[in-house]
């Protein structure tokens, strides 16, 4: 009873703060680039399983890039960004080549770039930077927070919406970006095709092998970008462990959203709630390890609620067809 | 009227050296429907595949409209004016009507997809052609006659004046087919090239103005529709060439193993594939089923061997009711099956030829104790099999998928025929083997029934089928058309009527097919 007591008084001085509500679409923005990387890759049926891997590596790459073009004064955090975004990329075109021209099962790639990441940028950090944990020794900076006018001097709302990083920003109008693309653009219109029925394309002319490359390489921008916004946003370095499963998570809301950008959207904001709550752990008296560990609990009985729910589902739809066939297959049984 | 597009001399060798089409020639004119028959593996898939540009011929020109063409994918074959209307169709299930028809050619604005124009491009083409198909819809949610028109009307958005369609009718209803017939009447009478692949010579009597007829790869004969008759057109699809001469005295049947009683399977579609079909197989015979694909046969094979459910009817193997009995319980009451595709059914490639022969006797206490299996006696005995079946290796270690297929088939008759069984379903048992294994297999097949086991045999090789078969089922549109309790009465030109539906035999006769 002590401990439901305790989360119930946690719950209730949370809730009541603006900045729990800034921190949950601060902390909901990583992970839904994240899932957008993985939704466009679903949907050409491609799955990039290496987001994870992708955002590490990125993530280190636009520390270093702005640190050695003289950080925040300079600009390097914007040339970090970009940096980021490519290498990101290239990761994505690299994760086709192997799985499409070099026949590696796809799977197996994103678990090998998964690897990659975690290995090639302590390495990497170590090898420049004589650190093994952290870039702190680099003054790389950050990118500009935005207060938005007008909406900034509205109370409560203003301290939730505005004055957020940039690629909070970025992030949530790419949702919309992204259905645009998938579902209004030739492109898109070409990437469902192939994800759906490769043959089909095939047969009206459509290289299956090129949509996927494309789709990979946004894929793998997309992760370039969440990595920049984990150390260029979320924090001011890189650190090992800084990217902690958040690719992970966002292909996790991906597959729950079927890669349809909007309920990705939503289910990364849940996803961000219980983020957030761990970062008013000073407000309680449950433990910090515990609060930490929340998130990625909840992601999984979402993971296995949601696939019941779908399972549930396909039941039905199976059971009404079977229904159908019969009174149809009686019917003609009886013409 | 001149020649639209020809095929000259068409050579196509596969691979693995089987020559699909030997110098064949073929040519349509504008404005016509040509039908082009033949049996199956005869060769008109492989020259539609190439006239698409799917597979590229070895030899020979395909020239449209007097220039020579080099088709090397289908989407030169689009550029060049033909479409394809596949088999299977190529579709995009949660896409709509105009998106599946314009994809590939999309309509933009910009970057932008331009929906509209793509339900108007839809539109016009449905109403210049006269079908009636609304663009909005979702293919998930149209019936298989509709989205086969979808299929149409793809290829015509994308200007094509050829037209070929595989096999159509086999996926329709009758009504269907009749809808679909009047709209390739209109689409030929607009100017279009059709080339209609079909097996039911009734309908191609009735709509096509030529045929083409091809056996074994070679082109037979071309003829006005109106001067064949469809006991013209079987003559010259069907023929034996030899008589496999097989050594086997009179079959003595005894009781009855396997017995169908009015079987009637629906396929997914709730389209009736096998219609109230009764039969049995007697210990010490050998039935042979024949029929051209697509009859039913595959359907009630797969219910036979429990690969699939069947809706109304009983299937009794040894006195018992199989149709909640999993395969293995099947084969414990006595069913053993050589697969149709041995490479996907019939072995596992990446696993040792011993593995595979021992698979599914492995639960016996000879071969093992309960917790460990028995190395020695499996050795013994996979190896004494090896040797009694040919199986052409090294060793029983060697893994399948590295043996040539008439030794992959040896193993796999080497297994069933080893197994604990009363009936033994071979289906196409010789296909894609060499001669001497083939020979071997079907041997194997007489040595079986005569110790006494009841075989049922499916065969496209209708040498194969008359030569070895005691007695002879039929099947036509599902239903058995004809029943030979002794086959040497039978010639292979009657065998080809009632094949492909020219002649069909009384009732009272097709019940002779189950005995009592």
């Amino acid at each position: 009873m002590g401990l439901l007591t305790e989360i119930f008084n946690t719950i209730s001085k949370v809730i009541v703060l603006p900045t729990f509500y800034y921190m949950i679409i601060m902390s909901a923005a990583p992970i839904l680039l994240a899932a957008l990387a993985c939704a466009i890759a679903l949907k050409a049926n491609a799955i990039n399983m290496g987001t994870e891997g992708i955002m590490t590596i990125s993530s280190l790459v636009a520390v270093l890039v702005s640190s050695a073009v003289g950080g925040s004064a300079a600009g390097g955090p914007w040339l970090g960004l970009v940096a980021a975004i490519i290498v990101g990329a290239i990761l994505g075109f690299l994760v086709s080549v192997f799985a499409f021209r070099l026949k590696i099962d796809i799977i197996l790639v994103g678990i090998a770039m998964n690897l990659i990441g975690t290995g090639a940028s302590v390495f990497l950090m170590y090898v420049l930077t004589g650190d093994r944990t952290t870039t702190t020794s680099l003054s790389s900076g950050t990118l500009p927070q935005v207060s938005i006018p007008l909406l900034k001097s509205i109370p409560v709302l203003g301290e939730i919406l505005s004055g957020h990083y940039i690629l909070t920003y970025v992030a949530y109008i790419l949702v919309f970006v992204m259905s645009f693309l998938l579902f209004k653009t030739k492109l898109g219109l070409r990437i469902r095709a192939v994800g759906e029925n490769e043959d089909a394309a095939e047969s009206v002319g459509i290289s299956s092998l090129q949509i996927k490359t494309i789709a990979l390489i946004i894929s793998g921008a997309l992760g370039g970008l969440a990595g920049a916004f984990m150390s260029e946003c979320y924090l001011a370095y890189f650190s090992s462990g800084l990217i902690a499963g958040r690719g992970f998570v966002g292909l996790a809301a991906c597959n729950m959203g079927a890669g349809n950008p909007g309920i990705i959207c939503l289910c990364c904001l849940a996803f961000g709630i219980f983020y957030a709550f761990s970062n008013f752990a000073t407000l309680s008296n449950l433990s910090i390890y515990a609060l930490n560990a929340l998130p990625y609990a909840v992601v999984l009985i979402g993971v296995v609620l949601y696939s019941i729910y779908t399972r549930n589902k396909e039941l039905k739809r199976l059971q009404g067809l079977e229904s159908e066939e019969k009174s149809e297959t009686g019917s003609v049984a009886h013409n | 009227m001149e020649n639209y597009l020809v095929m000259e001399n068409v050579t196509k060798i596969y691979n693995n050296g089987i020559i699909a089409n030997d110098k064949v020639n073929f040519s349509a004119r504008k404005g016509e429907i040509h039908a082009i028959c033949g049996e199956n593996g005869a060769g008109k898939t492989t020259l539609m595949k190439m006239l698409f540009g799917i597979e590229q011929p070895d030899e020979g020109r395909i020239i449209i409209k007097g220039k020579e063409m080099h088709l090397n994918s289908p989407t030169d074959a689009i550029k060049a004016g033909i479409g394809m209307v596949h088999q299977h169709f190529m579709q995009v299930p949660t896409l709509t009507v105009a998106e599946n028809v314009t994809l590939g050619v999309e309509p933009t604005n910009g970057i932008v997809f331009d929906m509209d124009k793509a339900v108007r491009m839809t539109t016009e083409c449905c109403e210049k052609y006269g079908f009636d198909i609304n663009p909005k819809a979702h293919i998930q949610d149209l019936s298989v006659g509709v989205k086969q028109k979808v299929e149409i009307v793809k290829a015509l958005v994308k200007g094509c004046e050829i037209l070929i369609l595989d096999e159509p009718t086999a996926v329709l209803t009758p009504q269907e087919t009749k809808e679909l017939f009047v709209q390739l009447k209109n689409l030929r009478d607009s100017g279009c090239t059709i080339i209609f692949i079909s097996h039911k010579l009734n309908e191609v009597k009735e709509l096509c103005d030529r045929v083409t007829v091809i056996k074994k790869g070679k082109t037979i004969g071309v003829w006005n529709i109106k001067d064949v008759t469809e006991a013209d057109i079987s003559r010259y699809m069907v023929g034996v060439d030899v008589d496999l001469n097989i050594p086997k005295e009179p079959a003595n049947p005894k009781e009855n193993v396997l017995v169908v009683n009015d079987l009637t399977i629906y396929n997914e579609a709730g389209k009736k594939k096998v219609d109230d079909v009764s039969f049995s197989v007697r210990r010490g015979e050998i039935v042979g089923i024949a029929g051209v694909e697509g009859n039913g046969q595959r359907e009630m094979i797969d219910a036979i061997t429990g690969l699939a459910k069947y809706s109304y009817g009983s299937i009794k193997l040894m006195g018992k009711e199989v149709k909640d009995m999993d395969i293995g319980e099947l084969r414990k009451t006595g069913l053993a099956h050589i697969p149709e595709d041995r490479n996907i059914y019939g072995c596992a490639r990446s696993m040792s030829i011993r593995d595979n022969i021992i698979a599914d006797k492995i639960a016996d206490p000879k071969y093992n104790n309960g917790l460990f299996i028995n190395e020695k006696a499996i050795k013994e005995d996979t190896d004494k099999w090896v040797d009694e079946f040919l199986v052409l290796c090294d060793s029983g270690e060697q893994l399948v998928g590295m043996l040539s297929g008439g030794n992959v088939q040896k193993v796999v008759v080497a297994r069933e025929f080893t197994s604990y069984s009363e009936l033994v379903v071979c289906d196409q048992p010789t296909r894609g083997i060499d001669v001497g294994a083939a020979e071997f297999v079907r041997e194997r097949m007489v040595e079986m029934r005569d110790a006494g086991k009841a075989i049922l045999l499916i065969s496209a090789d209708l040498a194969e089928i008359m030569s070895l078969s005691d007695s002879l089922i039929v099947m036509h549109s599902g239903k058995i058309n004809a029943y030979f309790p002794d086959i040497k009465k039978l010639t292979e030109e009657d065998l080809g009527f009632y094949m492909l539906g020219v002649k069909h035999m009384s009732e009272e006769e097709i019940r002779g097919a189950l005995h009592e």
